[in-house]
């Protein structure tokens, strides 16, 4: 049956090898051709990939969702598109559609061409010859991405039989090693009998980019490759796939959010909107004069980690429409600032920005932009600034609001059985130290599973911790005594989570969600009343929305909601577990703001904790970074940016993508080996020893301190940081950042 | 579910309209005008409703128009077929059908409402509790239910009915139904709050300093109130037809008293001599099984804030 498919199809496989020649010479080619401000200049020969006019609609009982719409592009061999745009913008859709995975639901129309043989209209039998032979993809999530029944040799040696089926098993098992080595998985030999859940998720994106280029495709497609990765293993898995890329000669299709990514790794970028592309450039001309209000806007709205927060993030109003429903005209016009009555009229194209570089944009108002050589603060009103922080008292003259020393959190690791035996303790949390002062915004920053939920869950519980002290509000946890005394700190102590869909219940509506702390506290109902129409404003919420649900808001409206329901009882810390980090670009920059202006208002603490360490730049005063369960640098924003002193925190800002194309270039990066290593290990010395950069410097009875000796965090007078590492960075004329 | 929507009901103020302050003022519709709203919106919801109403007048008002009581047989019409006198006919024993449909209904309603409530309102309560407070509670919890359910029910309720006298049957028929009849449905309960209690808005009104007991009845048992409601409504047939099944054996509703169950069991023994005494029960079980089932789904949509009605937020 297998084989049968194989014949039936093999011409067709062989014309794609050979290409017929034709290749598409509209202005769309022209001007593509003429976009050399990258890395690598303009791109030269014929397109291997050419798309024209594509339209991807779903029939849903909602109506028809036009979830792209008319998208052109064309690629090269050993050239990266990038495709960014906010969630629904239909990127992936059209991902999907090169590759031929689309729901049987989805109606494609267009042409798709690939060495000038049309793919649009080719049933799913003759795709499945293309796909992986031709086209490959690397999917977001590498969890769920492999098979867990098959070991990861099976897996790569699957795409390489079905479409080679004369393959030896010696060429196949030599292939596979090949590829594992080129991917960079140490041992190869031995791991290709291993099983995907033996695998951490960076070494097995590392697996999936493996498999995508076994056949050595022509194009690969990345479809947000790294988002689900943690910052040091992000720079790992694109230094990988820049290598794939360099040894299959294919052309990369980048899709993201995150325009960080996209700076380092892309030479062209499609902007998309509303399902059509709003701008095109090559990447430098995009990033130095974007064109289209919102690509504007998007950069504005990025807070930029390689510069100290000299300036408040510039959110864009509103939400991107619904594909069911997308407004007439210009589908951004809603939103922008710029947009006239004519712009709801009729929806503009992409018009010439540039001609000599290639540049193109959609706005009804271009020329306008280009004449007037607009930017984005011209087009988008800067919010102001915020009130000097330390104006009125400075810190150190401020109260403690929260202080932990030395914090402990363990959990038992049980066995089988039917007693459940203790055999063994995971330390989630292992010596935890910090402090924060009324007002001050305190970031605790680290990669998953490093501990910074646990110690939130800890403080939050306010049970006597297992090892240390944790002090809030001058109230030691380990004196208080029974329900009553906690319940009036939970008063002035409030937790934001990261998912606004799960942190209000469904069956509640805004009011309920709202009223429920008050009610605790034993306010009566018209206090309460009261105050819900006063917390609606405050965060910028429409009071008369207090009768809907919580489903029936977006994503930052509902984190707004989750931002009033903790401000309810008037706090006085403030606790956020990557609050924005399920938000879109756009919509973040609101939340960012909104959570500064309310910390200017009423003088909230805040420990805020994040992955992101572009975000923390901007909202925090104080950083503490977290690794294995310790805090191993601490101290001023400024200061851990511009001169870390723990080699973790330097590995971990040099891995942060930079949203500027012309830095990233520049910048040398410092990739640490392997992953996190288990929490249940025993670490008598350094828990970073084992990745540290640094250490293979060091002479070997240094080497040994490091391995048998526990650092704790202690400052010295070359900076006011505090660091917990034997032999720290030498603070230097030249910053890291 | 029906305790939580009381509770959300006598929580929730009364709508609050008194907009001195101006625009800072809300204006608030309580959360049981809101789901009644939703409710009655939906078509189906409302002839479910209109036809429980019917069949609960018919229970209670019914034979005030009868000509005879059901306790009053007529022994010039042995299985007599339906006539002026006996507008449904009578049995074999000379009862009027229609007297004994009309306090059957209620009977079987009676049975059925009860017993069915009561046994999700335990089951919700102790399912959510034990997988609420984990730990020892939960195990020992779990461990009175997995003893509870190798008892044998049918038996133990046999004996308990017969042991009362004819009035009071019914009574220890349905302590007898509710308290076997939670057990599987506790454990149902359990498993899924162990995903709910995960999720971050139980973890936020814990963190406000909101009581156990409180987040159990506001957070827990509304969100899962879709499967509480199913469960109740098919409880109700359910009911009704362990009730029909324990009157068959002779053991549940003894004569003079009566029951949908047991006239369907007197009709099943003449239904080719006289199949109208089949008839009457038979559709008046189907009407109120139907009513019930709309009902459900009406409430089912009405408390989910995913379903159709209602708009988006704009801006």
């Amino acid at each position: 049956m297998f084989r049968k498919t194989k014949k039936n199809a093999s011409p067709l496989a062989d014309i794609l090898k050979a290409g017929n020649g034709e290749v598409t010479r509209d202005e769309i080619l022209q001007y593509e051709l003429l976009e050399g401000n990258g890395p690598k200049g303009a791109p030269k020969g014929d397109p291997i990939m050419q798309v024209r006019d594509l339209h991807v609609s779903f029939a849903t009982e909602a109506g028809v969702c036009r979830a792209v719409r008319g998208v052109n592009f064309d690629l090269w061999r050993g050239r990266t598109l990038g495709i960014v745009g906010e969630s629904g913008s239909g990127k992936s859709v059209t991902a999907l559609s090169l590759i031929g995975l689309l729901d049987d639901n989805a109606k494609v129309t267009g042409s798709i061409k690939m060495n000038g043989v049309e793919l649009v209209g080719k049933t799913d039998e003759e795709m499945s010859v293309i796909r992986g032979e031709h086209i490959a993809m690397v999917f977001q999530d590498p969890l769920s991405a492999l098979t867990p029944m098959f070991t990861i040799g099976d897996q790569i040696a699957e795409g390489l039989i079905t479409h080679h089926p004369d393959m030896s098993k010696q060429a196949v098992h030599d292939r596979c090693i090949e590829l594992l080595d080129l991917v960079g998985i140490p041992q190869p030999e031995e791991r290709l009998n291993s099983f995907p859940h033996q695998f951490s998720g960076g070494m097995r994106q590392r697996v999936m980019i493996a498999i995508a280029i076994a056949n050595n495709p022509d194009v690969i497609i990345a479809d947000e490759p790294t988002t689900a990765l943690d910052v040091t293993i992000q720079a790992q898995i694109l230094d990988v796939l820049a290598k794939a890329q360099k040894e299959t000669g294919a052309a990369v299709v980048l899709i993201t959010h995150d325009l960080g990514v996209v700076a380092g790794a892309a030479d062209d970028i499609l902007v998309m909107y509303a399902g059509r592309p709003v701008e095109r450039a090559s990447i430098d001309d995009i990033f130095a004069k974007p064109s289209m209000p919102y690509t504007m806007g998007l950069l504005g709205a990025v807070p930029k980690p390689h510069v100290a927060a000299s300036q408040r993030l510039v959110p864009i109003q509103g939400n991107p429409p619904s594909l069911v429903d997308i407004p007439a005209g210009c589908p951004f016009s809603p939103r922008c600032p710029l947009a006239t009555p004519e712009c709801s009229q009729a929806e503009p194209n992409l018009e010439v920005v540039d001609a000599t570089n290639g540049h193109l944009a959609s706005c009804r108002r271009l020329n306008e932009i280009v004449s007037k050589n607009m930017k984005y603060t011209d087009v988008f009103p800067v919010p102001e600034m915020l009130p000097a922080k330390w104006a009125e008292v400075p810190r150190d003259q401020r109260p403690v609001t929260l202080e932990v020393e030395h914090l402990v959190k363990t959990f038992p690791l049980t066995g089988g059985g039917m007693f459940r035996r203790t055999i063994g303790r995971v330390s989630a949390v292992d010596d935890v130290t910090f402090k924060i002062r009324q007002g001050e915004t305190l970031a605790l920053v680290g990669e998953s599973g490093s501990g910074k939920s646990t110690t939130l869950m800890e403080i939050m519980n306010l049970m006597k911790p297992e090892d240390g002290r944790i002090v809030v509000l001058g109230h030691d946890l380990a004196t208080l005594k029974g329900r009553g005394d906690r319940k009036a700190l939970r008063k002035d102590l409030q937790i934001i989570f990261q998912d606004p869909m799960s942190s209000l219940d469904p069956r509640m509506t805004v009011y309920d969600v709202l009223a429920e702390p008050l009610k605790v506290h034993k306010w009566d109902k018209e206090k309460i009343n009261h105050r819900i129409g006063e917390l609606m404003e405050l965060v910028g919420l429409n009071p008369d929305y207090v009768d809907r649900f919580p489903t029936q808001f977006s994503g930052g409206q509902r984190q707004r909601i989750s931002i009033a329901r903790a401000l309810a009882t008037d706090p006085k810390v403030l606790l956020l577990d990557e609050p924005i980090a399920s938000l879109d670009v756009s919509i973040q920059a609101g939340v960012i703001n909104l959570l500064e202006d309310l910390q200017a208002k009423l003088k909230i603490s805040y420990l805020f904790v994040a992955h992101d360490l572009a975000v923390i730049r901007q909202i925090s005063d104080r950083v503490a970074v977290m690794y294995l369960g310790q805090v191993v640098e601490l101290g001023e924003t400024e200061d851990v940016f511009t001169h870390p002193r723990h080699p973790y925190t330097q590995a971990l800002l040099s891995a942060i993508p930079v949203p500027d194309p012309v830095v990233e270039r520049t910048r040398s990066r410092i990739i640490l080996k392997g992953d996190l290593p288990s929490p249940a290990e025993h670490h008598p010395g350094c828990r970073f020893a084992s990745r540290c950069p640094v250490k293979l410097t060091l002479s070997p009875a240094q080497q040994q301190m490091c391995d048998g000796q526990r650092p704790t965090l202690r400052g010295d007078d070359q900076n006011q940081s505090e660091f917990a590492c034997h032999f720290p960075l030498a603070v230097t004329a030249e910053s890291a950042f | 579910m029906s305790e939580a929507s009381v509770s959300a009901n006598a929580s929730a103020p009364k709508a609050a309209p008194e907009s001195k302050e101006g625009k800072k003022e809300v204006k608030h519709l309580s959360y049981g005008a809101l789901i009644a709203r939703r409710f009655f919106r939906q078509p189906s919801a409302v002839v479910g409703v209109v036809l429980l109403a019917i069949l609960v007048l018919f229970a209670l008002f019914g034979s005030s128009i009868a000509q005879w009581g059901y306790d009053e047989p007529d022994f010039l019409s042995l299985s007599g077929a339906p006539s002026s006198s006996h507008w449904l006919g009578t049995d074999p024993g000379g009862s009027d059908l229609y007297a004994l449909v009309v306090h059957g209904l209620g009977k079987s309603l009676l049975i059925g409402v009860i017993t069915s409530v009561a046994t999700m309102a335990i089951a919700a309560i102790y399912g959510t509790a034990i997988a609420f407070f984990g730990g020892w509670v939960e195990r020992i919890g779990m461990w009175i239910l997995d003893c509870l359910l190798v008892v044998p029910s049918f038996l133990l309720i046999a004996m308990l009915v017969r042991a009362a006298n004819a009035t009071a049957g019914w009574i220890w028929l349905v302590i007898g139904l509710t308290a076997f009849g939670w057990v599987g449905y506790a454990r149902i309960i359990r498993t899924m709050t162990l995903s709910l209690r995960e999720r971050d808005y139980v973890k936020a009104a814990h963190f406000m300093g909101v009581g156990s007991f409180k987040i159990i009845l506001r957070h827990l048992v509304p969100n899962l109130a879709s499967l509480i409601i199913i469960n109740t409504v098919l409880g109700v047939v359910g009911a009704v037809n362990s009730e029909t099944a324990l009157s068959f054996l002779g053991v549940g509703i003894k004569p003079p008293d009566t029951s949908l169950g047991s006239i369907l069991q007197t009709g099943q023994s003449t239904i080719q001599t006289a199949p109208w005494i089949l008839l009457a029960p038979s559709v008046v079980l189907i009407l109120l099984c139907f009513s019930m089932q709309l009902i459900g789904d009406g409430l089912r949509d009405a408390l989910d804030p995913n379903s159709a009605a209602g708009g988006k937020v704009g801006a």
